[in-house]
């Protein structure tokens, strides 16, 4: 299946490409889990978590 | 007029070959009754103290508590930090102090900007403003780069908004200038009117916003304080060799911090809007619901991308020695300037709690509320709570913008506006708002972030998130926002460490990064190496942040504070937020064991 994606944080430092308001289209298998995409983004769980205090 | 060298060698400095010394910092006070300024050395009892340090201990100290802060009883304390004047990174952060009209307690308001770092550089580790001018009066307080302090009458600025202001004021002065400056609603004594300090660019788009010390310094005559950033005369570092080690490995410390070094140049505090959103904790609708409808389009990855397509600047550089630069220029749609800094908890106000998920809107809601010199937490919120009582709808940008000029023209609604949302709960005869000591929280709702809840209840200063904002524990999963366990214990330990880092001049955004154990080594290396002395780990920022709040306490106590003042608005108790659906739920005696150091 074909979904969308937006990212958030720094997350989208990794894809040179990615614009926000359009957010980037990703294919992965039928069935796959947040996890699967994750991994298939190439975003490790520590990625996934936001640091400390911003404001 | 008083000058600091006029004095110097007989006071000020030991004079070794062609080195000055500083032989410790200095006191201004200015009395507004009398006009006459007077330099003295700091005394022994404040010696060791700086930003809210100093100006907690004293308001304690020399503030009747039960004063009219309105009144000439009330001193106005303009406080750089320990640091503030060094070459240390991020220090130029100036704590504004006084008994606040707003909430009747002691209060600390916080801004960036120059001043801190130009005060630091003349020696200079308080302005004391005391009496008060003759009903009419105006003034501007100046200081030279010698350290000259002087009154100016200002009678002709009255009414100016900010940005006007300043602007003649570096076109007398010159642009190396730093400035503190009220607008109309501080000249109209508002319970939510601000100070704003000039960044960087000479823009007057930093405040100390809470607690409506501008309506103080209005009160005193005061139009502005204008300080030169060319002094030369800071006090002397007792090891200078150590001090430079030490400053190089917190830059670095700084700059490898993800938050400090990237996530903050790359969206500023506005990073907050998606997970605090996604978190269900984001008071929407005068915190009916814990998600905004539409806050895809207020978020920080959506300004960014939006303020450089205009040509603005997401990486700005708005305060002295700033490294960080979580800093933004908004501009509008043919790249004019707008505001400057769009920051989360403005987003939040007049945002989240109004309903309004524009940013083009929100910006020009920030302008305004700099320009007429108000607080643009608590305005957000009276708006929204007058939005609540049925004044206006929920989203109607149009009329926030004019409910917020009304401020500026000195309306009769607008001057309800700007006495801040509990003045306008009374107004309306409207329950739900949501203040603790008379001040509205800050964009965290304590349903769903109960430590928050803790810190708004607890802190002497009324709501306010920086006293205590215990939100990075919950994004990284250190604490369940929903459960009671350890918020208590989160929320002390927080605010003793900010009631610390807050009498030092450094930036929360710096220090959110020296707290582990070998950053927090490094920072008292700085320390001690500055003051001379050998302080640890308990003394910094155990024993200061807890005598910092011990001070502050005691002072409200005195004021006529109990424990019942320490207690979250009733509905937060009782109507559940979505999407959690939860309540507050920690129990007034966990409230009372906050500040069992």
């Amino acid at each position: 299946m074909r979904i969308r994606v937006k990212l958030y944080g720094t997350l989208s430092q990794q894809f040179p490409q990615y614009r926000h308001s359009e957010g980037m289209e990703v294919e992965i298998p039928d069935g796959a889990t947040v996890k699967d995409l994750l991994a298939r983004l190439e975003i490790s769980e520590k990625q996934g978590a936001v640091g400390k205090d911003l404001s | 007029m008083v000058s600091l060298t006029q004095v110097a060698g007989r006071v000020l400095y030991g004079f070794r070959g062609k080195q000055e010394r500083r032989l410790g910092m200095k006191l201004v006070r200015v009395d507004m009754s009398k006009h006459k300024i007077r330099v003295e050395d700091m005394p022994q009892d404040y010696k060791g103290l700086g930003g809210r340090g100093l100006t907690s201990v004293m308001i304690n100290e020399e503030v009747l508590p039960n004063c009219d802060p309105l009144g000439p009883d009330n001193k106005l304390i303009i406080a750089p930090g320990l640091l503030s004047g060094t070459s240390l990174v991020n220090t130029s952060r100036i704590s504004i102090g006084a008994k606040s009209p707003l909430t009747g307690g002691i209060k600390e308001s916080n801004a960036g900007g120059t001043v801190a770092a130009a005060l630091g550089r003349l020696g200079i580790g308080a302005v004391v403003i005391e009496g008060q001018a003759r009903e009419g009066g105006l003034s501007f307080l100046r200081i030279d780069k010698q350290g000259n302090a002087s009154l100016i009458p200002a009678q002709e600025y009255q009414g100016m908004r900010t940005y006007e202001l300043v602007g003649k004021i570096l076109g007398i002065y010159g642009n190396k200038t730093s400035v503190l400056c009220i607008g109309p609603a501080g000249e109209y004594r508002l319970a939510a009117a601000s100070i704003q300090s000039s960044d960087i660019d000479g823009r007057p788009c930093r405040a100390a916003g809470r607690g409506g010390l501008g309506a103080v310094m209005g009160a005193k005559g005061l139009k502005a304080v204008i300080v030169d950033q060319g002094g030369k005369g800071a006090d002397a570092i007792a090891d200078s060799k150590a001090f430079n080690e030490a400053a190089k490995e917190i830059v670095k410390a700084i700059k490898a911090d993800h938050m400090s070094g990237n996530v903050m140049p790359t969206l500023g505090t506005a990073g907050l809007i998606a997970p605090v959103n996604s978190m269900g904790g984001f008071p929407s609708y005068n915190a009916t619901k814990g998600v905004l409808d539409g806050w895809e389009n207020i978020s920080g990855e959506t300004m960014a991308e939006l303020i450089k397509k205009r040509g603005g600047d997401t990486t700005h550089m708005g305060c002295a020695q700033c490294i960080i630069h979580c800093s933004n220029i908004f501009v509008d749609n043919k790249g004019k300037y707008v505001t400057s800094s769009l920051e989360y908890e403005t987003m939040w106000s007049m945002g989240g709690m109004t309903g309004i998920a524009d940013l083009d809107t929100i910006a020009q809601l920030d302008f305004l509320c700099d320009d007429i010199g108000v607080d643009t937490m608590s305005t957000g919120v009276a708006v929204a709570v007058a939005m609540d009582a049925g004044y206006r709808k929920f989203g109607d940008r149009t009329a926030a913008i004019k409910m917020v000029e009304e401020i500026g023209k000195g309306t009769e609604f607008g001057k309800i506006l700007g006495n801040g949302p509990a003045a306008v709960g009374t107004h309306f005869k409207h329950a739900r708002v949501p203040v603790v000591k008379g001040q509205s929280i800050a964009a965290y709702d304590p349903r769903a972030m109960q430590g928050n809840g803790v810190t708004f209840a607890t802190s002497p200063m009324g709501a306010d998130h920086t006293a205590g904002n215990l939100v990075g524990l919950y994004l990284t999963q250190q604490l369940d926002p929903l459960k009671t366990e350890g918020q208590v214990e989160a929320s002390r330990f927080i605010q003793t460490v900010n009631a610390a880092f807050d009498s030092t001049g450094l930036c929360f955004m710096a220090y959110v990064a020296l707290l582990t154990p070998e950053a927090g080594e490094t920072f008292l290396k700085v320390l001690n190496a500055k003051l001379g002395t050998k302080l640890g780990p308990d003394d910094f920022p155990g024993a200061l942040g807890t005598r910092v709040l011990k001070a502050e306490r005691e002072f409200n106590r005195k004021a006529g504070f109990t424990k019942e003042d320490d207690r979250l608005p009733k509905f937060f108790y009782e109507e559940p937020l979505p999407p959690h659906n939860t309540v507050f739920a920690i129990s007034d005696e966990a409230l009372d064991s906050t500040f069992d150091f």
